[in-house]
């Protein structure tokens, strides 16, 4: 957290210097405060701020694939095939030991990746209740969520 | 290059209205015509977008952003109510029962 | 070149729009046709604004245009979400219905679930 202020610090330093002051020069001094950090991570004690921005951009990056994976299987499931071929049906997904933010990135996340949306959750915070478009295989789908979604945003979170 | 563009959006923007529009006025429960709206909401957003384009301004952001809010806070007055009433949509409570 | 680019991105926006308008009309119940407007429409909108954006260049209005692209991001998943929540929670009929997968061992009979 005071990493993130001090890169912030940075990046605002950054903006008083340039000539025009707009957003790509706050984000190319965002960038170069990054770089401090990372070149001086023993100084400002930022280790852990920097392998956590590493997460996110990870994150990011399986986020996207996901978004677009699900698109494409959306548009295949409108466009070719027939509703009697589809099995929606609703599955439950065990959460236990989350927080409550990583509840809500989960849940975003699962909303817009493949097959998944999120419905419910049960009252002890324990279990999600998300609704799959084609579940012929629940575990499958909770392996899936698994591998990718949960170990990305646990990276970033942690 | 652009105009006929904008035509093509336009032309397929108004062809989701439609759909939107039928499966409101189809729609078997009162979920489907909330999602529908919803929909029809996010396309009045998309001509405005195109809108903007077509007269190279940049005035209606404000525009843009108040009705998708808009769009939003409708459909999430609507589950409120939708909440508090009972029997409203079928259900599948009569198929429980059959099942036991 | 800037024209070029707002042309493509608007019209594969579009065309993710119509996918979504297509998958309302035939998807056979609530819950599958909000699997269509959470991700495709999602998908579209954030093409068409990202057109936007690239006609627009840089300039303060970038900021807003950002915002607008945030706010779509934000609230269409959870519109469709707070669908889904409805319709399961007041045991909507379903295409299709199966007894829910569930992997815990205690299981709850879904009408319960009625609030």
């Amino acid at each position: 957290m005071k990493s993130l202020l001090l890169n912030l610090t940075l990046a605002c330093i950054w903006l008083f210097l340039s000539s025009t002051p707009s957003l790509s020069s706050f984000f190319l001094g965002f960038l170069l405060g990054f770089i401090l950090l990372v070149l001086f991570r023993p100084v400002f004690d930022s280790a852990s701020y920097v392998r956590r921005c590493f997460g996110l951009v990870t994150f990011l990056v399986v986020f996207t694939r996901e978004f677009v994976l699900a698109n494409f299987m959306v548009a295949r499931v409108v466009l070719f095939r027939s509703n009697e071929s589809v099995h929606p049906n609703f599955i439950t997904y065990d959460i236990t030991g989350l927080k409550s933010f990583e509840i809500l990135l989960l849940s975003y996340c699962i909303s817009l990746t493949p097959g998944t949306t999120t419905v419910d959750i049960s009252e002890d915070f324990n279990t999600l209740v998300f609704h799959a478009l084609d579940a012929d295989s629940p575990q499958d789908v909770r392996a899936h969520i698994d591998q990718t979604l949960r170990p990305a945003i646990l990276k970033f979170t942690r | 290059m652009i105009v006929l563009t904008l035509q093509f959006c336009f032309a397929v923007l108004t062809i989701s209205v439609l759909f939107g529009l039928y499966r409101m006025a189809k729609g078997p429960t009162v979920l489907d015509r909330i999602l529908s709206f919803d929909i029809i909401t996010s396309c009045i957003v998309g001509m405005i977008v195109l809108l903007s384009i077509r007269w190279r301004t940049s005035v209606f952001l404000e525009l843009i952003l108040i009705f998708s809010l808009l769009g939003f806070f409708g459909t999430v007055s609507f589950v409120y109510y939708l909440h508090r009433t009972q029997d409203v949509l079928p259900t599948n409570d009569e198929d429980d029962k059959e099942e036991e | 070149m800037r024209d070029i680019l707002t042309s493509f991105l608007l019209i594969a926006g579009v065309l993710w729009v119509l996918i979504a308008a297509i998958g309302i009309i035939r998807l056979p119940d609530v819950l599958c046709r909000s699997h269509a407007v959470a991700k495709a429409f999602t998908l579209g909108l954030f093409l068409m604004l990202l057109g936007y954006w690239a006609y627009l260049g840089e300039g303060v209005s970038g900021l807003k245009v950002a915002l607008a692209i945030f706010f779509q991001l934000i609230t269409i998943p959870v519109a469709s979400h707070l669908i889904g929540l409805l319709a399961f929670r007041k045991n909507l009929r379903r295409w299709k219905r199966r007894p829910m997968d569930d992997h815990r061992i205690t299981k709850e009979p879904q009408s319960s679930k009625n609030v």
